[in-house]
């Protein structure tokens, strides 16, 4: 019988007062909603968005077309195609991420040996055709100039 | 004649208007209290505020299609709504909100009725509109709806007891079961200063009568998904639900014409004292509804037989003991 209770707990209710304490705590505490669609929420700097390119000092991308990315993408969702230049050094010919395939883990980044494809802050993506999601290289530097 | 009739149906209007506005916004007030005891915000989006938000779920109530389950008692279906709305509704008559308001010169009764069994009418309403509960329950042929009902009669059968025998004790000291009366009794004294003990009973037994949490196991959700209104939809579930509100209002003008004075107070007009306290009444409902868990039905029972009956009869005994002394 350890566990029984005050007589005068339980008369004069005091379990129940503080109880009615902590919410009228709370009642008057500043709630935590964020007003997301008029507001924008806040990003964390190891937020993981819409991918960008980085580029040289020339506007060209850093992408050296090793297939790293692609190879190392869970989701299989990079898809590169690469042709011999006149000099012999390689030529991205095609790099398209399928932004409704990716799963936004990072691994891209991370294999990335030339300092190329990172993950940006930006999360809104809205289309009405699946074919929108798959995104090229023009669209990737463009949104690098939008990260800087 | 014609005169004071068209006064009473003036009068009647104005009174439904109110009711029913109230009942609304009172649902508007739940979010918001509920939502900040939460930490959230509630309702923010329909108009200023969210002030807009009652108005657009009520459209959206009215808008929506009426269905009728195949299987139902059509007719007991089609009529519990009705019952148990009236009920909660009629109620409303003998509530005293001052001692006299006029409008432009005009003197009137800031009531509808002045019954000298006042406080037994309310009683009597509240009780038959737990039959459109009942009703409900049986027509809907659905198990949830049954269960709910079924514990809904148990429910109002012991907390109406409890109810009653608090009710009697400012009825002792009052002498009389005119509400107005009750109110005016009070000029010096409110009664919940003598009566704190069935002050705490009656606001215990009036939460457990017009179903609020601690003891919502009417329409547990997630027990009985909503309880004995499950099968219903469009305007007779919103009949339903504006009962249950003006259920909750009722007992909060109740508490305050017994227990807080009525519209006795100082500087203020009668009417905002009136509502004031009705609004700290209700304040109390939602504050205790945020903070309390559900009951089990076993506690339920057992709080309401062999806690509350035993001590609102104790009080009662020793009220007129000390009367009968004095």
């Amino acid at each position: 019988m350890k566990n029984r209770r005050n007589f005068f707990d339980i008369i004069l209710f005091t379990e129940i007062f503080q109880g009615l304490l902590i919410t009228i705590k709370h009642f008057f505490s500043k709630p935590v909603t964020e007003m997301y669609p008029y507001k924008k929420p806040r990003i964390y700097p190891r937020f993981r968005g819409v991918h960008y390119m980085k580029t040289n000092d020339k506007g060209e991308p850093n992408c050296v077309g090793c297939y790293l990315c692609g190879r190392i993408c869970p989701s299989e969702c990079i898809d590169i195609d690469t042709d011999a230049g006149p000099n012999g050094e390689r030529l991205v010919r095609k790099y398209t991420i399928d932004l409704s395939r990716c799963i936004y883990c990072g691994f891209c980044e991370e294999a990335c040996p030339a300092d190329a494809i990172h993950m940006g802050n930006k999360y809104s993506l809205i289309s009405n055709t699946r074919n929108n999601y798959v995104v090229n290289m023009k669209y990737l530097v463009e949104n690098y100039k939008g990260e800087q | 004649m014609v005169v004071t009739t068209i006064v009473l149906i003036i009068k009647l209007v104005i009174i439904l208007t109110i009711i029913l506005l109230s009942v609304a916004y009172l649902t508007y007030l739940e979010r918001k209290v509920v939502g900040h005891m939460q930490v959230r915000l509630g309702p923010t989006h329909v108009g200023w505020k969210g002030l807009l938000q009652p108005i657009a779920d009520a459209v959206k109530l009215i808008a929506k299609e009426d269905i009728v389950p195949t299987m139902v008692d059509r007719s007991v279906y089609n009529i519990s709504p009705l019952v148990t709305f009236t009920c909660s509704i009629a109620a409303f008559a003998v509530i005293p909100v001052a001692s006299k308001l006029s409008f432009f010169g005009i003197e009137m009764n800031p009531y509808i009725a002045d019954l000298n069994i006042g406080i037994l009418y309310i009683i009597a309403l509240t009780s038959v509109g737990t039959y459109g509960i009942i009703m409900a329950g049986w027509a809907s042929n659905s198990k949830y709806a049954l269960l709910g009902s079924l514990r809904s009669s148990a429910q109002m059968i012991s907390y109406e007891t409890a109810m009653g025998l608090s009710i009697a004790a400012p009825v002792l000291l009052a002498g009389s079961l005119n509400l107005r009366e009750i109110t005016m009794a009070q000029e010096h004294m409110w009664f919940v200063i003598p009566q704190i003990i069935p002050f705490v009973i009656y606001i215990i037994s009036a939460l457990a009568e017009t179903n609020r949490i601690p003891f919502n196991l009417v329409e547990a959700e997630q027990e009985l998904v909503a309880g004995f209104f499950v099968e219903y939809a469009s305007m007779k579930f919103a009949l339903f639900f504006l009962a249950e509100y003006a259920n909750m209002i009722l007992t909060a003008c109740i508490a305050t014409v017994l227990f807080l004075g009525g519209w006795n107070g100082p500087f203020l007009p009668e009417i905002v004292w009136f509502f004031i306290k009705v609004l700290f009444v209700i304040f109390i409902y939602l504050w205790l509804e945020s903070t309390l868990p559900r009951l089990r039905f076993d506690q339920l029972m057992v709080l309401g037989w062999k806690v509350l009956i035993p001590i609102a009869l104790a009080n009662i005994v020793v009220t007129s003991i000390i009367i009968y002394i004095m």
